[in-house]
């Protein structure tokens, strides 16, 4: 399974987002969906992004390894047809010539808020799930200290699915600086994110 | 009487073998080796301390992090907290 790419880097090709000069966990979200999906084993079997983990930002071009890589500034697992394919991501060299629109203000200005959780009565329209649960992570850790806030890591027990509505529930706060939260969509818990602040990466 | 709960090194070890980030060094760690030389950076010891948080029901502060220092010391500090 992905034997064909275990060797080289697959480049993800990723664009910059809005104004940001690094490369956006949505981009790399959206990316490894797509390897993960161009790699299904059966039209019938589940493909998705399990875990997807941040430890620096990434400022060019990003390949995935399927081997362990001393410089990866990132780390992600995809299930495929039930078993686990773990994968490094590797900052290359490549500039990233290519920038999106990205207005956010879309999902927060719909976003329910309440003390501890952040949700959503109805999927907003134009961005993914992602983008949706990440919009509501940056709410809820806003409650904690202004930010700015960066995604981490998310810890999947089921695929996203689009359209669902979506809702995050603080878990914990660490050390004032991470917050651990439960990741809801339709009502069902499926999985866990977390965000640091940014002085501490 | 109090009920006095022991955690070894080993629990501790078992636990962070949920972190991916520390499942790849924890092979090469030794029970007394400092944290700081395994390499890791200040992301896998957030991710330590909230997966110890977690399992244990516990709010750790930064002072405690600092008696946090290796697995054994981990351990210890654990085995304090839980009296």
């Amino acid at each position: 399974m992905l034997a064909h790419v275990a060797g080289p880097g697959v480049t993800l090709d990723v664009p910059f987002r809005g104004q940001r000069d690094y490369v956006h966990s949505t981009d790399l979200y959206a990316s490894l969906e797509k390897l993960a999906e161009r790699n299904r084993v059966s039209k019938s079997s589940q493909a998705y992004v399990k875990r997807l983990t941040l430890r620096k930002k990434a400022h060019r071009q990003v390949s995935a390894y399927f081997l362990p890589h001393s410089d990866a500034f990132g780390t992600f697992s995809l299930s495929m047809a039930g078993q686990k394919v773990e994968g490094w991501l590797v900052e290359t060299c490549v500039p990233i010539t290519r920038q999106v629109a990205f207005d956010e203000s879309g999902i927060a200005l719909k976003a329910v808020v309440e003390p501890g959780r952040a949700f959503l009565r109805e999927a907003v329209k134009g961005f993914s799930s992602f983008e949706q649960a990440i919009v509501l992570l940056k709410v809820l850790c806003a409650q904690h200290d202004i930010g700015p806030w960066l995604f981490t890591n998310i810890a999947l027990d089921r695929p996203l699915v689009e359209d669902a509505l979506l809702g995050v529930s603080r878990m914990q706060t660490v050390l004032d600086r991470l917050i651990d939260a439960r990741l809801f969509q339709n009502g069902q818990e499926s999985g866990r994110l977390q965000m640091v602040l940014a002085r501490t990466r | 009487m109090k009920n006095v709960k022991t955690i070894s090194p080993d629990q501790v070890r078992e636990l962070m073998y949920a972190v991916p980030s520390w499942a790849r060094v924890l092979p090469n760690l030794a029970d007394d080796t400092p944290f700081p030389d395994s390499g890791m950076d200040s992301l896998a010891l957030l991710e330590l301390v909230s997966e110890l948080q977690r399992v244990y029901g516990l709010e750790i502060s930064d002072d405690d992090v600092e008696k946090m220092s290796s697995l054994a010391g981990t351990a210890l500090y654990l085995s304090e907290r839980m009296k």
